[in-house]
């Protein structure tokens, strides 16, 4: 939200830009899976408190930046200081609780973690009303320092971890390719950097083949493929990318759609998502209740008809006459979805890796949120892109007039809802009739948009239905898994 | 509490048990760090 502020604060590039929005996720991304292993090897408590002391220099490295670049490079680095502390938390969770007890820990984790990673755009929108773009970066400071009181007084210093070597190779190697890949989805849909996404996707492909020949043959893998290959597991790892991706998707096309279309203030669209955050709050002690009465799969399958009612209310109700309610409605479904389905999909990879290996089920929980993210916002941001263009196209084409327009400014209202903005400056006579021909397009991308996120969620649905155990089998299976998981570290503490 | 032997470093003492007497405040402590890395 504070992009455009910083572009006018540095003279920034579009490419810079671009940068400064993925730095953070890329820094947690690429380095999740590594820093997740270490922390199972060299102490969870250790690295939760390195990670969230670094997070306070990285922050206000990047609200006082001199420059963009230094601003990208802050950004990495609070990805990192993220990349440490985020993963070590449900590990840590992981290894001080069994049984019940988990799924309730993890189901507060998720709720009030996702809430308020959600009410991000309403903080930032307020402070961006009175203060610079910077302060963005420093909200979160008075709650690191709590957080690391918290940390250092009360987290145990070693719980249930691993004396097993570290694949620092793999590690590595991890790093680069989700680094690459994340990179590669966020830009994937930006105009112009089309040679830079596949020249990243190209790295990616390289870097991913090169960490599963790796995992493969390491004799203490950091990602162990064999417990990667659980249907508990790799189900709930694909079903949590659908369900984070729909939540950040319907966060970002929705903010677009309440501005441009609805004409609400970047602090009245932060704040039309507060059914969403409240609602994932408190669905989420219940979704612990169900997965303990009905099992996994059915709480996920529930989550998944909610996120699918709040998407296709969205398409079905959102347009230029849009009132308040619907918005609210729609968000409230996506929340009491997420608030469902987001437990037993951070519960279920937990609940099939050896505890020792926590940190690989966490990190693998984080990425469900930063691949999914990147790829749905991608997805559905290059087809609100082409909707809205071949919308203001066909327009301009039925216009009495259309012929009269030329074929730059046709480009320019084409491109983005902020070009027809630029346009409807530059013209002001007919500045009416181009934002409402522009909202229009905008309702008719946003729903293409919209369309692709009821896929997924219809594709996420039938993967859980089809693929994942009902309750007893899943029991079964939870049961099998720590058999072998028991018997393998048997046999290697034996060797 | 158990000791395991973590090769190259000196053995070194694991708590295997939850704690449940400190649950809550360790929880809120997780979910802050959570939060505040989101």
């Amino acid at each position: 939200m504070a992009l455009p502020d910083i572009g006018i604060a540095f003279d920034s590039s579009q490419t810079t830009l671009d940068l400064v929005a993925v730095g953070y996720s890329l820094g947690l991304a690429a380095s999740v899976l590594y820093l997740g292993a270490l922390g199972d090897r060299y102490g969870r408590k250790m690295m939760l408190v390195l990670g969230i002391s670094l997070s306070i220099p990285a922050s206000i490295a990047a609200a006082y930046a001199p420059s963009d670049g230094f601003l990208v490079f802050a950004r990495i680095v609070g990805g990192v200081s993220a990349g440490m502390a985020y993963p070590t938390t449900l590990a840590l969770i992981t290894a001080l609780w069994a049984g019940p007890a988990r799924t309730k820990a993890i189901a507060l984790w998720s709720a009030i973690g996702g809430g308020l990673s959600a009410l991000g755009p309403l903080v930032a929108g307020g402070l961006l009303e009175k203060f610079w773009w910077g302060s963005v970066f420093l909200v979160t400071l008075p709650l690191a320092a709590i957080a690391v009181l918290l940390a250092v007084v009360l987290v145990p210093s070693h719980v249930n971890e691993t004396s097993d070597p570290v694949d620092n190779l793999g590690g590595i190697v991890s790093a680069v390719f989700v680094g690459a890949l994340i990179v590669a989805i966020n830009f994937a849909s930006v105009p112009n950097e089309g040679t830079v996404a596949i020249g990243l996707g190209a790295i990616a492909v390289a870097a991913g083949i090169a960490f599963f020949i790796r995992q493969r043959r390491a004799r203490n893998p950091l990602y162990d493929l064999r417990v990667a290959a659980r249907r508990i597991f790799w189900v709930a790892a694909c079903a949590g990318i659908i369900v984070f991706g729909s939540l950040m998707a319907a966060m970002f096309i929705g903010q677009q759609f309440l501005q441009n279309v609805l004409g609400y203030s970047t602090l009245q669209a932060g704040a039309s998502i507060l059914p969403a955050v409240v609602l994932m709050v408190v669905v989420a002690p219940r979704s612990a209740k169900l997965i303990e009465a009905r099992g996994a799969r059915f709480t996920l399958l529930l989550g998944y008809v909610f996120v699918l009612l709040g998407f296709l209310t969205m398409f079905a109700l959102w347009d230029e006459g849009t009132p308040y309610w619907e918005v609210g409605l729609a968000y409230g479904f996506v929340g009491i979805g997420v608030g469902f389905a987001g437990t037993p999909a951070s519960h279920s990879l937990t609940g099939s890796v050896p505890v020792k290996r926590a940190g690989m089920a966490s990190g693998t929980a984080d990425l469900q949120r930063d691949l999914g993210g990147a790829i749905m916002q991608s997805i559905l941001g290059a087809l609100l892109t082409a909707g809205y263009a071949a919308a203001v196209a066909s327009a301009i084409a039925a216009a009495p007039n259309g012929n009269q327009i030329s074929d730059k400014t046709e480009a320019q209202l084409e491109q983005s809802f902020a070009g027809a903005e630029t346009i409807a400056k530059l013209e002001p006579q007919y500045a009416k009739q181009i934002i409402a021909g522009a909202q229009s397009s905008f309702v008719d991308g946003a729903d293409w948009a919209y369309l692709a996120g009821i896929v997924a969620i219809l594709l996420g649905f039938a993967l859980v239905y089809f693929f994942f155990p009902k309750k007893d089998k899943e029991q079964e299976l939870l049961a099998e898994y720590l058999e072998e998981d028991t018997a393998s570290s048997v046999t290697s503490a034996g060797g | 509490m158990a000791l395991t032997e973590a090769p190259g470093r000196a053995t070194r003492a694991v708590e295997t048990s939850t704690a449940p007497e400190r649950g809550p405040l360790v929880l809120l402590a997780l979910i802050l760090v959570a939060a505040v890395a989101t």
